[in-house]
Formats: structure tokens, sequence, C-alpha cells
């Protein structure tokens, strides 16, 4: 069972359809107590990081969740903002401060030019950094992005893996022990996303957490 | 670096797929689940959605193992494609409001595209990006070139010119927050002409968002000129309904083309191609129907007046409530008299013109050494595969190999006419003939699920030539007719659509694949062989095409009958069948034109003769008059091999009638006060 946080911003219903599909049972959360009993949990999330941040500590959530990932070692996965959420801080719209629980800054994506688009929006590459849980295989796949800024981790060793935007490889996706973030949406990857999120359950399954 | 996009389009009307021509006529193609989890299963870019119903209501046709909606709205539909989607999906047609993008967010799109209600209010364009994000809003140009060479943005589906220029539109709606503009040519709609790249320029050069191409795409070599112009997306309706494998094959010419392209495969292991059946469902299935035939509980039992409305074509005799997608237009003529009409008045030239493309197929796919035959011909031992065995030998020239699949149903004269053709025409032919335990079974289920018991033979048909030819690595079979291009008009004669495994499963197959029946019966895989279609890899590889004569050969059937009669001796049947006058047909399986067809018109109350009586009616062979004495004399006639199924599945003939009534459809029958069925019929 996969406890899902559920902050109203994004269409979760594809999220919990991506799971359904891989074959894995979900519970969507709405409030941190539901969290007692889990053994894994998904932070998916789109919009803006303060709104978002702010719902997380308004209900209570960011004491919790550091609580069972830090204290518990309760494995996280965070989906688009929910992978921004995990680090320190972001720079949309003045500073605000995240969940901390990977070293890192959230920073606005730089164009290089008139064909660098913001929002970064389609199917772009993701070139594993190295060996994860997210990426087994280490090959070179597509994703679907949607997104204006990217997470700037702090600790190289973190980067799961990097995409192409401007003059720049940011980083898409992390891992650090049993925190990990990715910034494309999975659930709108086709095959690449769903196996991606299969790896992960394969993981999960290995550590006994599902 | 984003890639750019494929972007397969996919046109609802009132629930099902249909293809459009410069917004004007409307064929229906099918179902859109079947062919949306086959685009699934390739792993596309991205899939398109347009609505263009003007009413809510969902007509789903003949009672196959679709998908069926709850509620009759575009919405209910979209929600059901949501489901078997992961990839991004934008969803167009009827957006007025904030209310329904909202509406439509939470149904599973990501991305909604305003058109008509866009011209009316330009508001909505920011407050929707404002509310749901850039990167949600669309914008959709519907531009027309005019005589003069002007382009002109058209709202309300083509139908009203706002005088306004495409370009100055894209810029303004850009400037609002669209994140994306798609850019249609209307005149250029379902035309196969290509796109008209000088507007999809003009849009690209003026705004920076991305802009997606859409209208006119027929053929695989209208995409790369698409992309070299800068879209971001290159969008097509059609042509992902007219070929095998078509999404890969576009790939791969872009590829070739120079075009870099997200790599997309064809098969997926989260997606499969052949329906994932939930456990249990056909046992259930047949349960239900037999209780329903035991008590004598079904819809059309219980009803003293029929549901709905029947009309026919005003040239043909062909029913509004028909079980092959049928489409009529505003005269009330049926797409059939439509698609025939077209046909007949194609110029002379033209043929040559086709011919030569034919030529041209068979020149690029022949056996380059002689280790091979050139081609397959699926061939059944009618009249239409000899036309096609002798156009291919004895008029072009080349080798075939004919391939049969064998129902166990052979007239004497089908099997004397199929065993002679090897001689006839000095070939080699294959006769695969499954197991007659296992077509028996096959028989009986297939009549207790779907009320046809010879889903054997249209998938057998549709399966084991394209199998073997696979397996044998020859790249190219050869069909007749496209039966329901002929039949209904599907698809218009610029479209030369092939077959395709969607085609095979939804039409032929009535959304029922081999895997449905195992275990009933003490059906194993090994048992279904004869049915399981090639891997989509394994085609890819071969680059298999499977193509219609009809498509390249002024076809007359009753004119090459003639000539294959005269000719080669080709025997007609000595005696009439029950159920139709034409002696031609059908005579590779007795069933065919009679207990089979004799259901079709329990089902929908018409049956072969009307079949028959509408392609004659077309050829100017017979008057509409003659047509309504014949369909009203035979369509209802009992025929007599129904007491050699019987034997040959085991039944007995009550227990065949009840389970047969249980199918009626209650749009078409009902019972009087005496208990007696009443149809609607066409009268004289």
């Amino acid at each position: 069972m996969l406890h899902v946080i559920d902050l109203e911003n994004c269409n979760l219903a594809s999220v919990l359809r991506a799971f359904d599909r891989i074959g894995v049972a979900t519970t969507t959360v709405g409030e941190p107590a539901r969290l007692a009993d889990a053994k894994a949990i998904v932070l998916p999330g789109v919009g803006a990081f303060a709104a978002s941040m702010g719902k997380l500590d308004e209900r209570g959530f960011s004491p919790v969740l550091r609580d069972l990932v830090q204290r518990d070692g309760v494995p996280l996965l965070g989906i688009c903002l929910g992978m921004q959420l995990l680090g320190d801080a972001s720079e949309e719209h003045g500073i605000h401060a995240g969940l901390g629980l990977v070293p890192g800054t959230v920073k606005r994506l730089r164009p290089a030019s008139r064909a660098d688009k913001i929002p970064h929006v389609g199917w772009a590459d993701a070139v594993p950094a190295k060996e994860s849980y997210l990426f087994p295989e280490q090959t070179v796949s597509s994703f679907y992005f949607d997104h204006s800024y990217h997470f700037d981790c702090d600790d190289s060793p973190d980067i799961a893996a990097r995409a192409r935007f401007g003059n720049e490889e940011i980083t898409v996706a992390i891992q650090r022990g049993h925190v990990a973030g990715v910034q494309f949406h999975p659930e709108k990857s086709q095959d690449a996303g769903l196996d991606l999120l299969s790896a992960h359950l394969h993981w999960l399954r290995g550590k006994g957490r599902l | 670096m984003v890639y750019p996009r494929l972007i397969p389009c996919v046109l609802l009307k009132n629930g099902l797929i249909v293809r459009s021509e410069r917004f004007e006529t409307h064929q229906v193609i099918g179902n859109p689940i079947q062919t949306i989890s086959r685009l699934s299963s390739w792993n596309v870019d991205e899939l398109f959605l347009i609505d263009i119903s003007t009413e809510d209501y969902h007509d789903l046709r003949r009672d196959d193992l679709h998908v069926r909606y709850q509620g009759s709205s575009a919405l209910d539909v979209l929600q059901e494609i949501a489901k078997i989607c992961f990839m991004p999906l934008s969803f167009g047609g009827r957006v007025r409001s904030l209310e329904d993008i909202s509406r439509i967010l939470k149904a599973g799109a990501d991305k909604v595209s305003l058109n008509s209600a866009a011209l009316a209010s330009p508001d909505l364009v920011s407050e929707a990006a404002r509310e749901f994000g850039n990167q949600a809003t669309v914008v959709t140009i519907d531009t027309r070139r005019l005589e003069d060479g002007r382009y002109e943005v058209f709202a309300d589906a083509g139908r009203t010119a706002t005088g306004r220029d495409p370009v100055d539109w894209a810029r303004e709606a850009a400037d609002l927050g669209a994140g994306e503009i798609v850019i249609q040519a209307i005149h250029r709609d379902g035309s196969a002409e290509g796109y008209d790249i000088e507007l999809v320029s003009r849009i690209v050069n003026a705004v920076d968002v991305p802009v997606i191409a859409l209208g006119g795409a027929g053929r695989y070599q209208d995409f790369p000129p698409a992309f070299e112009a800068g879209v971001s997306g290159a969008a097509a309706a059609n042509i992902f309904n007219f070929f095998e494998l078509s999404y890969g094959m576009a790939k791969k010419h872009c590829t070739e083309a120079g075009i870099r392209l997200r790599e997309s495969k064809l098969e997926s292991a989260w997606s499969p191609r052949e329906p994932k059946y939930a456990p249990g469902d056909a046992s259930a299935r047949i349960e239900a129907r037999l209780e329903a035939a035991r008590t004598g509980d079904f819809p059309a039992a219980r009803q003293t007046r029929p549901t709905q409305t029947v009309s026919w074509c005003t040239e043909c005799v062909y029913s509004s409530l028909s079980a092959t997608p049928m489409a009529f237009d505003e005269n009330g003529v049926c797409m059939g008299c439509k698609t025939a009409a077209a046909r007949s008045e194609i110029p002379a030239e033209e043929w040559t013109r086709r011919e030569a493309l034919l030529k041209d197929l068979l020149e690029r796919y022949k056996s380059r050494d002689g280790m091979r035959p050139d081609c397959v011909i699926a061939v059944s031992g009618g009249k239409d595969s000899w036309f096609q065995t002798h156009y291919i030998k004895n008029v072009l020239g080349y080798n075939p190999l004919l391939i049969t699949y064998n129902g166990n149903n052979y007239t004497d004269v089908g099997w004397r006419n199929l065993l002679r053709m090897k001689e006839v025409f000095d070939v080699d032919h294959i006769i695969y003939s499954p197991r007659v335990d296992v077509l028996k079974k096959l028989n009986r289920l297939a009549f207790k699920i779907m009320g046809d018991m010879n889903w054997h033979a249209h998938v057998g048909i549709n399966t084991v030539p394209v199998r073997l030819a696979v397996q044998l690595g020859i790249p190219l079979v050869i069909w007749g007719e496209h039966g329901y291009m002929d039949l209904c008009g599907q698809f218009a004669m610029t479209d030369f659509p092939e077959m395709s495994y969607r085609y095979r499963l939804e039409h032929f197959g009535r959304g029922y694949d081999w895997n449905y029946f195992l275990g009933l019966e003490d059906l194993e895989t090994k048992d279904l062989i004869a049915w399981q279609y090639p891997r989509d890899q394994e085609m890819f590889d071969l680059d298999l095409r499977g193509i219609y004569l009809g498509n390249y050969v002024d076809w007359d059937a009753n004119q090459h009958t003639q000539q294959m009669v005269e000719e080669y001796g080709f025997e007609v049947s000595p005696d009439p069948f029950d159920r139709t006058y034409r002696r031609m047909s059908n005579l590779d399986d007795m069933h065919e034109n009679g207990v089979h067809d004799y259901l079709k018109y329990v089902k929908f109350g018409y049956g072969r003769c009307t079949d028959h009586c509408c392609k004659d009616i077309r050829s100017g062979k017979l008057s509409r008059g003659q047509a309504i004495e014949l369909v009203n004399h035979y369509d209802p006639v009992r025929p007599r091999d129904l007491y050699r199924w019987l034997d040959y599945a085991e039944m007995s003939e009550e227990e065949f009638d009840r389970i047969a009534d249980t199918f009626r459809d209650p749009r078409v029958w009902w019972k009087d006060a005496d208990g007696n069925w009443q149809r609607t019929r066409l009268e004289p």
C-alpha cells in the first residue's frame, strides 16, 4: 500500500491510475494523522511552491513527514513540484523554505536563446547520473516535463539524472538514500514513466516496504 | 531540448471516432477505446481529442465488446479514455467557459483547446491561462484559404467566417496567454494533400509559443515538411486510421528524413495490444445469456413498440440501425452510396495511375532472388480470390502464394473452386485447416457470446494469411475489397486504407480477440494458434503491408465473376441460396449466407440480401423498388443450413431460437399483443 499525499493541487487521478496500472494499491492522504502506518509515501504536485508548502505546513504535514522520513526511514518519492518541496528552499516568487530532506535550492530555469521556452513543456531526455533504484538500467529515456523551476542540488552524489536545458545540465531526478524525486511526470511519460515507477516499487518490495 | 511531437488526433462524434473531410462529411470509423488502446501501446507522444458532436448522445451501434460509457456527453468518453492513457492528453470541442475547462481537466485532460469561444470572447483565453496555467491553455485556429489566396479564420466548426487573419489572431491568442497554438487548415482536412506549409510557416514565424499543425496529412511523407517549417507538433487524424503500425511508420519516415523525434516503442509492457478481459467475464456473459434465454426476459421482449425510429438511405435500402458503422448526409443519403458514386466518377486515367501505384508496391516488395513468393494473396476460393489471382499472376506477372483459412463450412462448389485454383492459375497454395473439435467449440461459444457462430471465420480469415506471411518473410498481403469501404463508405477513395489489427479486432472480431476464449470449454493457448495475430514488432521489422486491391483496380464484382466464369471456368452456385438472390458470393461458407446471416436479421431486422441489393443499386443493376421487394422476401427467410449447424454444434433448434432471440436489438424489434415479434420494415 502506497500512501499518496493529496494537496488538491494536481490531477491526482492520473498519478493514481499509473500506480493502478503497474499493480500497486494506493491510499490518498489529506491529513498527516493518516500517515501513521505508512510504509512508503508519494508526494505529487503541480503549481506554485509557496502555496503547496503553505498547505503542508498548515495541515501539519511538514514535521510529520520529516519525522517519518528521517527518524523512521520511511521512503518518500516526490513528483514534479513534489520533488522541489524536498529541497531546503525555493526562489519562486521570493524565498520560501522547503521540507529540507535533500540539500538544494529550487531556481528558475535560464533560457539561453529564443528556442528555450519557459515553461519547459514537452518530452526531453533524462540521462542517469549514477546507479539508483529509479534508473536500475541506467539507460537514457525521454520523459514528459512541465515546469519553470528546477532543483539545484548541493551534493552532486544526490543527483540521479540530468537533462539539457539552455546551456545547462539541470537536475531532473534526485535520490538520497530512501528519499527520491523526479521533476518530470512519470504518469504522463508512457512506458518510460511506468517503468520508472515500477523500478521504484521493485526497490520498495526489496526493502519489505510493500 | 524538447522533442517535436507527432500527435494522433482523434475526432469524436456521438461517442464514436469519425473520419472528417473538409469539415463537411463524417464517416464513422469505430469505437474510440480500441483505437486509443492501440495508440497507448504504441507509446505515442501525445493525444489530441476533438469532440465534434453537436448534441449529447452516444450511438455505439451493434452490441460488441466495447467499453460502455456511463452518461452521454463527450466528458464521459474522456473519462474512459483517460483510464487507458499515460501520455499528455489535449481535449477540444464545445469549450465555452472556465467551468467547462475545469470539468475537462478533472476528467483527465492536461490541456484544453479553445476555439470559437475564444474568438467570441478573447478574455476567456487570459482567464483560462491565469486559472489553469499557460501550458493547459491551447487555442485552435480553423483557417480556410480563400479563392484569392488570402487566409481567413472561421468559427463554429468552419461554418462562420470571422473576417480575421490567422496570423493576427495567433499573435493575439499568444499575448493573451495561450501556451500553444494549433493551426488547422480546413481546406486540407481529410484531403491527404499534405499540410498547408505556407500557412503553418506564417504562424510559426509570428509567435513564440509552440505551434501544432493540423489538417491534410495523408501519407507519411507529409510529416517532415511540417517539422522543417518549425512546428513543435504535427497532428493528424485520418492517417492513423488508415494503416497498420501507422504511428511507428510515420516516426520511422521522419527519422529517415533527418527529423529527430522521441523514440517510441511499438509494444508496451503496460498497455498490451490484446485486450485484457476481466477474469470470469466470459463465463459470466455466457451464463447471463443462457439465463435470459431461459426466462425470456431481455430488452426487446419487454417492449410493445420500438424504442427508435428506423430510416433508410433514400437511394439504396440501407438501414439507419445497421450492423456496420454507417453515416448519412443531410439529404439522407448513406456514405456507402456516396463513396460508390465518388468511385464511379473516377476517370480512366486515375485508374491507370492507381495501377502504376500498385505495380510500384509489388516491385518494392517482390522477392529479389526468387527465394520466396512475391506476395501472399488471401483466398477463400470465391469469385474475388479468382480475380485477385488472375490479376496479380496473369495480368501483372508476379508470383503469389495463395493462403486459405479453412473454417470447415465449404459448400461443395466452393470447395471445388478452391482446390482448382492452383491448377487454373499455376500457383502454390497453402490451405490451413484448424482442428475441427476446436472449430466446433468456437462455433458454440461465439454464438452464445456474440450471436455469431462465425467469429472463428471472420477472425481466422484475417489472421492466418498475415501470420503465415510474417513467418515466411513475405512482406505483402493482398486482399480484395475493403468490406466496410465498399458496403458503407467508411473511407474515401483517396485514403487507400490497409489491413490493421484494429480493423480485425473491432470489426471482424467484434472486440473479442482469441484470448477471450481461454478457459472456455477447456480451450488453451495452443488450441488457438490460428487466431493469434503476429506481433507488432515482427510486422514492423518485415515492413508488412496488407493492401486492398479495390483501391487500385476498378472493381466490379458482377463483371469480374462473369469474366472468371468465361475465362477460367469458375463455378457459381448451381442452387439458389435461401437468403439472397446472388449465386456468386460466400461459397466458402454455407453458413455465412445462411444461419450466420439469419442471425443478423434476428438482431437488426435485415440481412445479406439488403447488402447485395445496396451494392447492385449503386452499380445500376437494380432499382430501389425491385430491391425493396427482394429484401422483404429474402431477409426474413429461415435457412436450411441451420440444421447442419445444429448437428455440428450439438444444439437443439429450440435452444438456438431461445438464445438467438436474446440478441434482438430493442431499437428494431418489439412484441405485439399476441407475443409475436414485429419490426419496422421498408414498404414499397
